[in-house]
Order: structure tokens, then sequence, then C-alpha cells
């Protein structure tokens, strides 16, 4: 142990140089995984901590109107539970904020929420300044605001800002409340800024007319642990009224917990993915290292070790090198994790603590343990090969070409070991295939393509000139390395050329739906009375009349089916409120129909539906059935006549008629309480859209403008962000190519010397070397770049294609640009190893030899 | 006297395509221990391929060797490579030291694999010996090719072994500094006993041997004493008559260890 231990330092002190590039590539795998894995779990304690204060209560019952009398009384049961021991009730929409002492201040969508003394039930409401905060501020029309928005509308505390048909003054600026939960913020991915007010005052302001998009809450505070025991006391009257949903923080928590579960297994997959790819460099490293190493291991040989010694004396390198690059992984993962929440900057509802966890911490010190154990091991094990008569012959190979049992069962462990690792990290056993049967499929194919080539070389041999003869000709000499640089380069141009062309398809499918977008701007919450100006205020300042849609809120109570629809449903899954539209010209709307007939463009007699596939599918209707609704205590039959599929690619931005799942033929709804949205593509000039907006809000408090510009806009710059962290990936994956393609010219490298020292013993000038070796790898670098380019286009078709079902486009330039840089990168590092083959004076060499 | 080195019938064959190329032919040789033995030859004769049977780098074809009583033929690799450790020291013509290590490190390496006790001081003795105490710490390449080659006999010197192979040991040296080498070695093998088999193309260097084999294109083509074995065993002293030598001791070398360097080197070094 003593000797295996010196051996190990001995060899560290003497090449770590050399061993630089396996310390990297462990450091930068086991820092991805550690810091990945401990944002996810930083998430999930941060969501563990603040569930509650998240959701607002333990428990919560929700509407999308006004409470009802029988819905009122259910819930009013529950306040005297025993069980209860405070109650509070919020109400929520999206609404615009203006600033009142700056006219020309552009409005700001946000989410208001209305809130009573007794909010919040858990968490604190925290002010800037550390001011406290107590209900008091809200009243005489007291309005808190996040400090994002303040800055936003340059206000400052005690300035004036109007909400609806109300002027509130600013008494405080939010740090952070609790109840991101409770409401919906409008956007998954970038939630409105958030406003408190009193409760009254919602209403006050006109924001809760009908049909508006305002969120009634009840929050209740249990005693602790009881909030299941109360979640099955209403009884089954709320359960079934599908217009109220009822929830506790427990399914919250366990909902974002599974998502996060999931997303913990998905980014510690991608650390896996870095650290595989490190795994590579690992096992070309020390293959080139035990290369080096043959002499002196079979000197150690000569000199009484055993296979255990030596083996055992380069394993601990490994495995000491693997200690130190974890620590710096480590190192190098608490620098990622202060740089990776930015990223989910507004994304993200609640506060997070960034840093390391011990687990993540354990858990990538060990899968960098495993990783640089399985892929340094075959390399290793081929010391046991090495004959203590390389000392007194160069060449004993030749007599033993036996099956080499322990080699091939190290290769199995392997691939089991590698397919359980990334299976536990995936969280799928069936992620893991993919990952690996990938992994070892493009291998393979790049092998073959290897070894094509050099069969194809062969035959090239008659090549005019000797440059091109040479350079070619060292592509298929004994000991050659081509196979391993087509392998490391190819897998190299592979990867950072798909994540290009993947992240170049989502930018123009961006661009695309931005230009294919009839609307650009969103009206919301426009009432009856209001349509006819809101369509010519809009036309003025727009150009362009809105396309209004009207809106009816409708419960389906029942189904009559069509003698040949046998299918039948729970009562259970009846009740739900839906907002419907109806619609003159159907042929206009962007779904294909695909079953029944639309009907003519003119009102109807008898009132006919017509139904989004996938909402037919989940209610198993068919043409020809009856659709029974409830309309304000008014009872409608509806036939459904057509089912349309949607073309979702233009959902985004386009908001038409066909985003509905139910649309009725006019005649039936025009006299039923409804209100409107509007759709418009707006102005070009930001100053001018800002008009637009400032203007309808101005004349109409309750019609709150979203600006998808600004939505997309904000897409864009997450989509940017995330594409740097994927370069980030893509240049590791390209070092890590480099570094094996550095190391596999290493291995020849006294080869290359010796054959260079002849050739300019016989006259070669330098120029001749330097032309040799740039054919050599122009031509190595040429056909890698060629073949991981032509596979980055498979891959990113076959993505968009069966995973994320987006169009996709060729974008040759991006592949051009792949070969050449690919050529370009192996040329010069090919010729910057070679650097001594091609200046060194030969006399040296020669008697070195 | 017992016999250290012993082969029976020893050949070696080796495939080259679809040829066979017997660089050994049916070799008996019986080597006493304690005997220094000189094997000459031209290149290609079988020489090193000889040395590197004896040594357990190689296995023959045919035939059966037994060193110090033990058959090694039918041993495995490691078998053979403890065997090593313990009973043999090697002497190459290109050192073969092991370049990340420093020159005491490279005399401590074998102690270390055989587990060896107070290895250390022992190292520094023996650096001491050739005549390099103030060069331990330096790496090979920053040593002379005289100072490697030292450092090289204090290493096959250091698991005390009781054959001492030489392969061309003076080969890579100009003729002084092989003169130095050769007398070191030959001193501290009578000073130890050992059973040393020198490979040589120099037949004067070979002269100084109790026993010269000369082969030829793998055979035994002569088997011989010189006469200055037979001078030693009279005079008890080295033949002084060959001029084309110039054997004088290295001034900085000390007499063997009286030594704290274990049991047996001092046992035998009073013997």
């Amino acid at each position: 142990m003593k000797f295996v231990l010196n051996m190990a330092w001995r060899e560290m002190r003497a090449s770590w140089r050399r061993l630089l590039l396996f310390f990297l590539c462990i450091a930068i795998g086991v820092g991805s995984i550690v810091s990945l894995r401990s944002l996810a779990q930083k998430l999930r304690a941060a969501i563990d901590r603040e569930a509650r204060a998240m959701f607002g209560g333990d428990l919560l019952v929700g509407a999308n109107r006004m409470w009802q009398p029988e819905v009122k009384a259910a819930i009013e049961r529950y306040f005297s539970s025993p069980l209860v021991v405070a109650h509070t009730e919020v109400m929520g929409t999206q609404t615009m904020v203006r600033s009142a002492g700056d006219p020309n201040a552009r409005p700001v969508t946000v989410t208001l929420l209305g809130v009573q003394e007794q909010f919040p039930l858990y968490g604190e409401v925290q002010l800037e300044g550390g001011v406290h905060y107590t209900h008091a501020m809200l009243q005489r029309q007291g309005i808190l605001l996040p400090s994002g928005l303040m800055a936003q509308l340059n206000l400052k505390i005690g300035d004036e800002v109007k909400l609806g048909r109300l002027t509130f003054t600013v008494r405080g600026v939010i740090e952070k409340m609790p109840g991101s939960a409770m409401i919906g913020s409008g956007n998954m991915l970038r939630p409105f800024p958030r406003l408190m007010v009193d409760y009254a005052d919602v209403a006050e302001a006109g924001l809760t007319g009908f049909g508006g998009f305002v969120t009634y809450v009840k929050l209740f505070k249990t005693r602790e642990g009881q909030d299941q025991a109360l979640l099955k006391q209403p009884g089954r009257s709320l359960r079934l009224e599908r217009s109220y949903w009822l929830g506790s923080f427990r399914e919250m928590q366990n909902v974002m917990t599974r998502v996060l579960e999931r997303m913990e297994a998905q980014l510690s997959f991608a650390g896996l993915v870095i650290l595989v790819l490190g795994g590579i460099g690992i096992s070309s490293v020390t293959r080139v290292f035990v290369q080096q190493k043959m002499k002196t291991i079979a000197i150690l040989k000569c000199l009484g070790g055993d296979n255990r010694h030596v083996l055992g004396a380069y394993l601990a390198q490994a495995l000491a090198l693997c200690v130190a690059g974890s620590l710096l992984g480590l190192l190098f993962a608490g620098a990622l994790t202060l740089i990776i929440p930015r990223l989910f900057d507004g994304v993200i509802p609640f506060q997070f603590e960034a840093g390391l966890t011990l687990r993540a911490a354990v858990q990538g010190v060990g899968v960098g343990a495993l990783v640089t154990l399985l892929f340094s091991l075959p390399p290793l094990l081929e010391i046991r090969r090495v004959k203590p008569m390389l000392v007194m012959r160069r060449d004993t190979a030749g007599d033993e070409r036996r099956i080499d049992w322990l080699s091939l069962g190290a290769a199995l462990l392997i691939v089991v070991a590698l397919l359980a690792l990334t299976s536990y990290q995936a969280g799928s056993l069936r992620i893991g295939g993919i990952f690996i049967g990938t992994l070892v499929g493009t291998a393979l194919v790049l092998n073959l393509i290897g070894a094509g080539l050099m069969r194809l070389l062969r035959s090239a041999r008659r090549l005019p000139s000797f440059a091109l003869r040479q350079g070619v000709g060292s592509l298929y000499r004994p000991g050659n390395q081509t196979k391993v640089i087509l392998m490391a380069v190819g897998l190299g141009t592979l990867f950072v050329t798909a994540m290009r062309l993947q992240q170049a398809n989502l930018m123009r499918e961006l661009d695309a739906d931005l230009s294919l977008a009839a609307s650009d701007m969103f009206l919301i919450d426009i009432q009856k009375d209001q349509r006819a100006a809101v369509e010519s205020t809009v036309a003025r300042l727009a150009g362009a009349a809105p396309q209004i849609i009207p809106l009816v809120p409708m419960r389906l109570v029942g189904i009559t089916r069509a003698s040949n629809n046998p299918q039948t449903l729970g009562p259970d899954r009846l009740g739900r409120e839906d907002s419907v539209t109806y619609q003159l010209d159907l042929a206009k709307t962007d779904g294909m129909v695909i079953a029944g007939k639309i009907w003519e463009p003119t009102p109807g007699v008898e009132p006919e539906v017509s139904l989004r596939d996938d909402y037919a599918s989940v209610y198993k209707l068919g043409v020809g059935d009856l659709m029974i609704f409830d309309l304000a205590g008014r009872r409608i039959e509806a036939k459904v006549t057509s089912i349309r599929r949607i073309d979702w690619r233009f959902s985004v931005a386009s908001g038409g008629y066909h985003r509905f799942r139910i649309i009725f033929r006019p005649g039936a709804l025009e006299d039923a309480p409804q209100m409107f949205v509007g759709a418009v593509k707006g102005p070009a000039p930001v100053a001018e859209r800002a008009r637009l907006q400032r203007e309808l809000v101005e004349r109409f408090p309750n019609v709150s403008v979203i600006d998808v510009l600004d939505q997309v806009a904000f897409v864009r710059t997450k989509i940017n962000e995330v594409s740097l962290a994927v370069n980030f990936l893509g240049a590791f994956v390209l070092l890590c190519g480099v570094l094996i393609l550095s190391g596999s010219v290493a291995m020849t490298r006294i080869h290359r010397l010796y054959e260079a020292a002849i050739l300019k013993t016989l006259g070669a000038e330098k120029k001749l070397i330097v032309y040799i070796t740039l054919i050599e790898y122009g031509v190595l670098g040429m056909l890698a770049g060629v073949t991981g380019s032509s596979a980055a286009i498979a891959l990113t078709w076959m993505i968009s294609k069966y995973a994320i079902k987006n169009p996709w486009q060729p974008i040759p330039s991006i592949n051009l640009i792949g070969v050449a840089a690919a050529l370009l990168l192996v040329m010069a590092v090919g010729a910057l190893s070679s650097w001594d083959v091609m200046t060194r004076k030969p006399l040296g060499i020669l008697r070195a030899e | 006297m017992n016999k250290m080195i012993n082969l029976a019938n020893v050949s070696k064959t080796v495939t080259s395509g679809s040829e066979k190329l017997t660089i050994l032919h049916a070799v008996s040789l019986s080597i006493p221990g304690g005997q220094f033995i000189a094997v000459v030859g031209p290149s290609g004769s079988g020489k090193s391929t000889l040395l590197s049977l004896v040594a357990g780098l190689d296995y023959p074809t045919t035939g059966d060797i037994e060193l110090d009583g033990e058959n090694i033929t039918r041993m495995g690799e490691d078998e053979l490579a403890r065997l090593r450790g313990a009973k043999i020291g090697f002497i190459f013509q290109s050192f073969h030291l092991i370049p990340s290590m420093t020159a005491y490190e490279n005399i401590l390496a074998p102690m270390e694999i055989a587990r060896l006790p107070k290895a250390r001081e022992r190292a520094q003795l023996l650096l001491d010996e050739v005549g390099l105490r103030e060069r331990g710490h330096h790496y090979p390449s920053q040593l002379s090719g005289g100072e490697q080659q030292r450092v090289a006999i204090a290493r096959a010197f250091s698991n005390d072994p009781t054959i001492l192979l030489a392969d061309e040991p003076t080969g890579n040296l100009d003729s002084k500094n092989g003169s130095h080498i050769f007398e070191l070695l030959v001193k501290l093998n009578r000073d130890r006993s050992t059973t040393l088999l020198l490979v040589t193309h120099d037949h004067a260097l070979a002269n100084q041997a109790d026993r010269v084999i000369s082969l030829s294109e793998g055979w035994i083509v002569g088997d011989r004493e010189t006469e200055g074995r037979r001078d030693r065993e009279t005079e008890g002293q080295r033949d002084a008559t060959d001029s084309s030598l110039h054997l004088s001791v290295s001034p900085s070398l000390r007499p063997p260890v009286s030594l704290s360097l274990g049991p047996s080197v001092s046992e035998e070094g009073a013997t």
C-alpha cells in the first residue's frame, strides 16, 4: 500500500500538467451535477418551507364569479368549524395600473389583490426599508407596489396611481408577499407584478363587472395538522360544484414537489451528460497517459512490481485526481449557484437561497468518483498487458491475441453501471436507456465511419503529391488515432451544431409567430356597453379595427347522445363553467374541420355548436350529440354539428376564435349576459403602442391591454439566457473534443518526431512537414465536421418532429460554419500539438532513438 | 557448489508474420552461485533473449529454467514479478530509470514494492556507495549517463539480490565512464557474492568474468573459464595485466557497508 501511494504521488508530481485535463474534466462534470442538483433541492426546500405562505392558508375555496348563495352557505358552515382558527377573503384580477402624476406614462398590466384585515394567514408582507405592514396602510385607498413597478412607473411613496376608476396613494414598497400560488399570475413565463389594495376597493374601482377576470378566494387557517380533516368536511356539494375549487396547501406542495423532483432529475441528468462527456475525456487522457508510461510500467514489473502493485498505483492516482477534481468542482458549483438563480428571475414566485446542499455535494462527488472509475478502468486495465520484456525489446506484441475476459467484463460493467447511473440521475430507466443507447450508437456509427474511411484511404495510395500521400497515409498507419479523433470531434460537432440549429429554429419560430400573428395586443374585460366605443378608439389609434370576441359563461349540465354514440360519462364530469363564444363565419378560423360540417354564415334557428377536438374527446362527444347548457338559470340545448382541430403553432399570438373549445352559431346567445375580449395588430412604434394602451385604459378603466410584444421580448431574453447556458455546455463538449484530440495527437508524437526527423535528414524542408501535418488533420477535421454536422441535422429534425413537435427548417449556414469550425479546430490543435514535430532539429531525435 | 541458474534444453521461437524464427536453440547451462558469467556474441546471437528468459521477462518455447532451485518456467506473471523483486537485480544498457522519480526514489522503489524494512536508510547508503550522495534528489534527466547507470547499479543491489543480470551495462557510456561503471559493478558483485550474468559485446570486459559463454545464431558455441578467474583463484586479486582497461575505483566509493543494511548483507560482506 505504501508503494502504491508513494508511486501515485510521484507520478502525479511528475505528470500533473498532462493530468490537468483529467482533473478539469472531473471538476466541470462534478461542478455541473452539484450545482444543478443543489438548485433543485434548494427550490424544494423553499417550497416545503413556504408552501403555506405561498398558498396563503391551509385550505382555499376559489371561484371565478361572485359567491352564489348556496356556496356561501356551505362555506359559512366551514367558518364555524372548530377546526378553523382564522379565515379571510382575497379577490384578485388582472388589470392596468397607470401613474396619476404622469399622463404620458405607459400603463402596466398587473395582478391586483384585494385583501382583508386578516390577510395574510401565513407568512408576512415584507416592505422595503423594514417598514411594518398593517392593513391600515391600505385603507382610504392606499396601495402597496413591488419595487420593480415603482421604478417602471417612476413612483415614490406618497405618489398616486390609477386603477380602474379610482386613484390610490402609494403607501409602501413590497419586498415579498405571501399568497403567490393562491391566485394565478396571468402568465406562466412572466408573472405580472402583484399589487395590494383593500378588498372593498377592487369592486369600488369598477374592476368586478360582469364576466371580468376576477378570482374570488376564501382562505382558511386550521388547527395544526387538521387541514386534511377540514378538507373532508364540506360535503360533496362544494366538490360537485364545478365552478368552484377546493384545495389544500399540501396538494399544491405535492404537485410542486413532483414537478421539482422531475426538474431535479432532468437537471442532474444534464449534469451527468456533462460528466459523461468529461468521462470520455478522462478515458482518453488515461489511455494516452498509460501509453506514455509503458516503459515505466515495464521497469516496475522488472523490479518486482506485480499487476496489483502497478495497477493499484495508477488507480490510486486516478482516484486522487478525482478527489482533487471534485473539490475544484464544488468550488465551481458554488460559483454557478450564484449565477443560475438569475436565469429564474421573475419566473419563480418565491424567494430561495442560492448555495450548495450537502446532499447534492455528496451525490455529485459520488457520481464523479464512479464515472472516473468507470472511464479510467479500461485504459488502466491495459497496464496488465504491459510486458516487462518491453525494457529489452520495444515490440513485444503480436504473440497474444486471446480474448481478455477481464476487459470484456469491465466494458459490460461500464455499460450496466452507466445505465444505472443515468437512469438514477434522470429518474427514468427509459431516458437512461435512450441516452446510453444514443451514446453507444453514435460511437459505433462514428467508429464504423472511421473504419470505412481508413479502408477508403488505403485505396488512395497513388496520390500525385508526396505531401498529400504522406498526410493521408498518416491516417491509416499503425498506431493511428483516426477513429478516436473522428469520434471525439464528430461528437463535439454534433452536440454544438445541434444546439445551434435547435436554438436558431426556436428563434425563427418566435419570429414566424409574430409576423404571422394577426394581433399582438389583447383587450380584456370589455363590457357590452363599451364595445362600440372601444372598437372606434382602437381603430383610430391602431389604424385597424380590433377583432372583438364575445365571451359567454355557461355550464355544461347534461349530454343527450346521438343513437350512434354509445359513450357514457359520469355525472361528476359535468357542471364545469366554460367561456363560450359565437361566430358567424367559422370558415375564417384557423381550425380544420375533422368531423361534421360548418354552418352557413347566417344566424341559426336552432342552437348548434362546433367543438375543439380535444374537448370533444374529453367529453366523448360526436357530431349529432346534444349538449345541455345552463346559462344563468336558462337551459339551452345545442347540437354538435362540427369538430375542429387546431394548429397550435399559431396559438401564441393569433388569439382568434379557433382557440375556443365551444363555438355557438349566432342566434342563440346574443341576448345573454356577456363580456368581450379584443385582439388587434398594434402600431409598430413603441410610443404609439404606449399611447394606445394609455388612452384605452384612461377611457375604459376596467379594460386591460396586454402587449404580447413585451411578453415575447421577455421570452426572447430568457431563451437567450438559456442559450448561453446551452452554449456553455456546447463549449464544454468542444473542449472535451479538443482535449481528446490533443491527447490522441500526443500518443503518436514520438512516432511523428522520428518520422519527421528522418524526412528532414533526407532533405525535407520544414514547410513540407507542416503541409503533411495540415493535410492529415485537415482531412480528419473535414470528415469529423461533415459527419457531426449531418448527424446534427438528423438529430434536430427528430427532436423537432417527435419531441417538441415544432416545424423544422434546415439552416445550411450553421452546418457550414460547424464543418469549417471543426476543420479549423482540428488543424489548429493538430498543428499546435505537433509543433515540436515540425520545429525540432532532427539530430537530437535520431540520437535519442 | 549449488546451481543458482540452471537451463535445460531452453529454446525460444518467435513468429514473424507466417514465419517462425528460432532465436535460441536448446540451450543447457548451469551456473553456480557467486559466479561472474559473461555472455558474448554478435548482434542477433540471442544474448539478450537468454538474459530475459533467465529473468522471467519472457517464457521459453521449450525447456526448463530453474533459479535458486525454483522452476520458473510455469510461473505466472505476478509470481515472476515477485521472484524478480526478491532475487534478481537488473542493470540495462539504457539504464531504464523511472523518469518521474528522483535518483533516491528509484533506488527506494524495489524495496518499497518488496516491503523491506529500513528501506530509506538502505537507499541512502546505496546512494553513498555509488558516490551519488549529493545527487539523490535529482531526476534521471538531470544526471549524466554515467551517473544514471550508477543509480541503476544501486537500484539493482537494493533488494540484496542473489542474481544480478546486466545487459550491456557500459554500452551507452564512453570508455572512461564505462570502465568506472564496470569496476563498480564487479566490486559490488564480489563484495556481495552475487551471481552475475553479464551480456556484452566487449571481449575485454568479458575476460574479467570467471567464465565466458559465447553465443552465435542462438547456439552456445563456447563456454570457458577465463585466465582472470584462475589468477584470482591463485592470487586472490584482480588481473591487472589487461592494459586496454583502466580499472580504477572511484575514490568516492566506500567499502561495502559494514552495514546496517540487513543481516544477509552484513553476513555476506563479512564472508
